[in-house]
């Protein structure tokens, strides 16, 4: 068992940079999510970790062996990496029955024969998929596919579980489901897990780190909780969180000792997430969550009046569009203050959730 | 970059499918392109018999006499032009009327309530399974008349008429003859597209008001278009390179095509002007698929996109109901049973031109060897005759092992195709592969004439042997067979490779165990069309053939020269059933349905 590191990975199609320059390691035992928008590169990441593709450029490691590299020519075969894959489509062999399904990659291994059986019928027991060894997949449910695709995966025993968006074709109960076994699985058999998704949820949800991915680009490596309320830039602020995030142009400008943000009709104060102590003034993005955003019916001190744009119920919460000026901003409230539309309202923001991105586009 | 990196990117891309391409691509090259520049290099040197049509030249010499001779002497209208416009007419109203007759018909069995649509279909692909001359034979048998030789049709004797020498013989019967066979084609791809248009299309046209002639005329037209335009090319193609027909019905009045002119040069005295007219029908059979790709590659997408069609209404024909069922009926009956029973009773009387019960004879199928019965030609009936019993042996030989080959091959080009999806290998070899199929046959013939006459390096002189007609209807047939593999493979998704490769499976392992198993029914089925198609061709095998490798079709073409049509005719019945039965075989046992392959 061991860590994986990606050196420098790029991989080029023709023109096409499906992957730039990609730094990572992680650890071993953690569960890594790789997130972002169709197109971004994750699951082209995760092929290449496997051997399925080759990078153009650049170094794979796990632990202290060099799976992969450009430069002095290395290449670990898929089989020989110890990592097991499972594909989007569950890539079921439509002509074997489960239990040939499951069994295959021991056959390939020259396993003995009561070796084969013993292990195919103890994975599938533990994915529950026991009584459907004679099936084949087209008889089987989407769920139960899925568990098959997974036992065909862990019966040889990986140390590293790779997962290809795997719940995206199950409805969303069974999603719902599936996640948490997923988590539980992960801690049974103790292996690496490296999950691709586009769906924040599941990455937020499941993962002990977050890669999130755009354009082949790494934008940022953290825990799911900070990659919430420490968004490294707009990208990653816009793409994390639902409803999404209010960004807003402003200025930093300097008001006496402190500093402020002026963005429309907002005047806020600034207080840095990052502890950074460099601070001019310029033009920044201003980020705020719709949960960071609380509402009155009566003016108040730092409160900024607005009117109810539209009122979206979601079951235990609202989310409400509030007019503020130019902007239409987006707050979610947890109880019914029965708004109509085109009421006053005022907005207040806690402070010390403010997110500010300056002209790099870096958090301050 | 480091010799080591270089190394290690060369042994990695050296993987089972890009090794597969290059080889593919090399032997498709030496079949394929080098024998167009052999052709063209046999077009400007002198060949040995026509030393002395060329004063003071020696053979091998290099000469332009040929290209003068063909384009521009005085002869060259009667060489090269007359049966240029000959050709150019014949396959153009083959391709209307083919047009036409499918397109009708396509209509009436996917949008009318016309009734037995599942029978109109099935025997409405017929005529393509036969021969595409075993028509003219009937037609000749049919509507002959003695003024030029021989004896009466059936239907001078039925009718007492004789009739005219323009429909007897000539371009009017081979259009006629050549439609006839070449509408299931049109039938085919038109009912194909008609079935795949989305009715929301046609739906959403008429909630905006739109009647039922302005729904086919403004949506369902234009979207066929360019289904249409291809059916056109592709039959106007074949119309070029078929050569029986023309045989048949122009040989007695003289009327001549580009095949026909090809064969009586290239077999004849002047092999320079024949290789040149081959090279001519090779460029326009690019053109064409240069045309049809250029033209309609691009709007060709939205017809098979739509995967998606919902039941549309149908037409109801109301009055018109039985009539037009009886009309299609009988009309498919003339040009399926009619033939077939035409030539069998041919077969059987004794004295051609006379139809009379007590002239019945079995003697050209069972009779001895005899100069005094019949036509008292010496040859023994057919069942009788080593010779033709060999040729039939061969003939379906040629087709089972054609058919293998090229199903192989198919498969394997198919999943190269598609696995190395993106790189100019996979869109070369897609192309190469596709490239016979729009070489008109006889010209294709001719290419492995120049290719395998003489021995090349390595490879030995072929002609007369059965490998070269085995390997010339490969490859004219590997466009069907590559195609259908390509489309089995996109099926078979990459990762139920890669899950195999995930555990360590090696690239012999994947094919045996995945691949293979996955491919089993589409590759069975695939071997039905090159099998018949090997099993009726003439004009392809026309110029390979010698009297060690003679086969069915080319041996009829010996006794019609002869004017022995009872021979002929019964040869071509054998045949006829040997292809209808394989194909009811094969439909039974492996539910193959031939529409789908013919498509291109």
């Amino acid at each position: 068992m061991a860590n994986i590191v990606l050196k420098n990975i790029t991989k080029r199609f023709g023109q096409v940079t499906a992957v730039d320059n990609f730094n990572l390691e992680i650890e071993d035992g953690s569960f890594a999510t790789l997130l972002g928008p169709s197109g971004c590169g994750k699951t082209t990441t995760l092929r290449m970790i496997a051997g399925l593709e080759d990078p153009t450029e650049g170094e794979i490691w796990v632990g202290d062996q060099c799976v992969f590299s450009s430069e002095r020519g290395e290449y670990v075969p898929p089989g020989k990496r110890k990592m097991g894959l499972v594909f989007q489509s569950y890539a079921l062999w439509p002509h074997l029955t489960v239990f040939d399904n499951i069994a295959f990659g021991l056959t390939i291994a020259k396993r003995p024969a009561s070796e084969v059986k013993s292990r195919t019928i103890a994975i599938a027991k533990v994915l529950q998929i026991g009584d459907l060894l004679e099936r084949y997949p087209s008889e089987l449910s989407g769920g139960q596919q899925q568990r098959v695709a997974i036992a065909r995966v862990l019966v040889m025993e990986p140390e590293v579980l790779l997962l290809d968006e795997p719940l995206s074709n199950l409805d969303s109960k069974l999603r719902m489901d599936m996640r948490a076994e997923l988590k539980r699985l992960h801690l049974e058999t103790g292996s690496t897990i490296i999950y691709v998704t586009h769906d924040q949820l599941e990455a937020l949800t499941m993962s002990s780190h977050v890669a999130v991915m755009d354009k082949g680009i790494l934008q940022q490596w953290a825990p799911p909780m900070s990659i919430y309320s420490e968004p490294a830039n707009i990208f990653t602020a816009d793409f994390i969180g639902n409803p999404r995030i209010n960004l807003i142009d402003g200025v930093l400008v300097k008001s006496g000792e402190a500093w402020e943000i002026v963005a429309g009709e907002l005047r806020l104060p600034f207080v840095s997430q990052t502890g950074t102590t460099s601070v001019r003034e310029q033009k920044v993005t201003l980020g705020l969550r719709a949960e960071d955003l609380f509402l009155s019916r009566e003016p108040g001190p730092d409160l900024f009046e607005g009117t109810v744009y539209s009122v979206l119920p979601a079951g235990s919460e609202w989310y409400i569009k509030i007019q503020l000026g130019e902007e239409v901003l987006t707050a979610t409230i947890y109880s019914d203050m029965n708004l109509k539309i085109d009421e006053p309202i005022w907005v207040g923001v806690f402070k010390d959730k403010i997110k500010c991105f300056d002209q790099e586009d870096k958090l301050l | 970059m480091n010799p080591k990196a270089i190394v290690g990117k060369v042994r990695r891309n050296a993987t089972p499918q890009t090794i597969l391409s290059v080889v593919f691509i090399c032997i498709l090259i030496y079949v394929v392109l080098v024998p167009l520049v052999i052709m063209v290099h046999e077009t400007l040197i002198v060949h040995p018999m026509e030393r002395f049509q060329i004063p003071g030249s020696m053979p091998g010499d290099y000469t332009l006499s040929h290209w003068k001779r063909t384009f521009s002497e005085p002869s060259s209208y009667s060489f090269f032009y007359k049966p240029l416009l000959n050709t150019l007419i014949i396959s153009t109203s083959l391709a209307v009327l083919s047009l036409l007759i499918g397109g009708v018909l396509a209509w009436l069995v996917v949008r009318t309530d016309l009734p037995y649509k599942k029978f109109i279909s099935n025997i409405a692909i017929v005529p393509y399974i036969m021969p595409s001359w075993a028509m003219s034979l009937a037609w000749i048998t049919l509507f002959k008349n003695p003024r030029i030789g021989g004896s009466q049709g059936l239907f001078q004797f039925l009718t007492g008429i004789s009739l005219p020498n323009w429909f007897s013989y000539g371009m009017f019967p081979i259009i006629v003859t050549l439609s006839l066979h070449y509408f299931p084609f049109g039938f085919m791809l038109i009912a194909g597209a008609l079935r795949n248009i989305d009715s929301q299309l046609e739906e959403s046209a008429e909630l905006l008001g739109a009647s039922r002639w302005q729904v086919l005329r403004k949506i369902v037209f234009p979207i066929v278009t360019p289904v249409i335009f291809s059916t056109f090319l592709l039959t106007f193609s074949r119309g070029l390179g078929t050569f029986g027909t023309p045989a048949f019905l122009g040989g007695p009045v003289r009327t001549y095509v580009l095949s026909t002119m090809l064969h009586a040069n290239l077999v004849g005295q002047r092999p320079g002007i024949g290789y040149l007219v081959a090279f001519v029908m090779i460029l326009m059979g690019i053109l064409i698929l240069y045309m049809d790709h250029k033209l309609l590659g691009a709007r060709k997408s939205f017809v098979t996109i739509s995967g998606k069609s919902g039941k549309s209404e149908l037409t109801k024909l109301g009055k018109l109901k039985w009539p037009v069922t009886v009309l299609v009926i009988a009309f498919l009956i003339s040009v399926t049973v009619v033939p077939f029973v035409v030539l069998t009773i041919d077969s059987m009387m004794l004295i051609p031109g006379n139809y009379s019960l007590d002239n019945f004879s079995l003697h050209y199928w069972i009779g001895p060897a005899s100069t005094s019965i019949g036509l008292g030609t010496g040859e023994p009936g057919i069942l009788r005759n080593p010779a033709i019993l060999n040729a039939l042996a061969n003939s379906f030989k040629l087709g089972l092992v054609t058919a293998v080959i090229t199903g192989v091959a198919g498969m394997l080009i198919g999943y190269t195709v598609v696995r190395t999806r993106g790189t100019v290998f996979s869109k070369f070899l897609d192309q190469l592969a596709f490239l016979p199929y729009l070489m008109p046959s006889i010209a294709f013939g001719s290419i492995f004439l120049a290719l395998f006459a003489v021995p090349r390096g390595p490879i030995p002189s072929l002609y007369g042997t059965f490998a070269l007609l085995v390997i010339a209807c490969s490859v004219k047939y590997l466009p069907f067979a590559s195609r259908a593999g390509i489309t089995a493979m996109m099926q078979i998704g990459p990762e139920l490779e890669e899950a195999a490769t995930m555990v360590g499976a090696p690239w012999s392992k994947r094919i045996r165990k995945i691949i293979l198993p996955l491919q089993k029914s589409s590759f069975f089925s695939g071997l039905l069309l090159p099998f018949i198609s090997a099993m009726r061709e003439l004009s392809l095998v026309v110029l390979l053939v010698t009297p060690g490798t003679q086969v069915a079709t080319a041996i009829t073409l010996r006794y019609t020269d002869r004017g022995w049509y009872p021979y002929t005719n019964a040869v071509m019945v054998l045949i006829v059933l040997t292809v209808l039965l394989t194909t009811a075989l094969s439909r039974k046992l492996m539910g193959t349905d031939l529409a789908k392959g013919i498509g291109g």
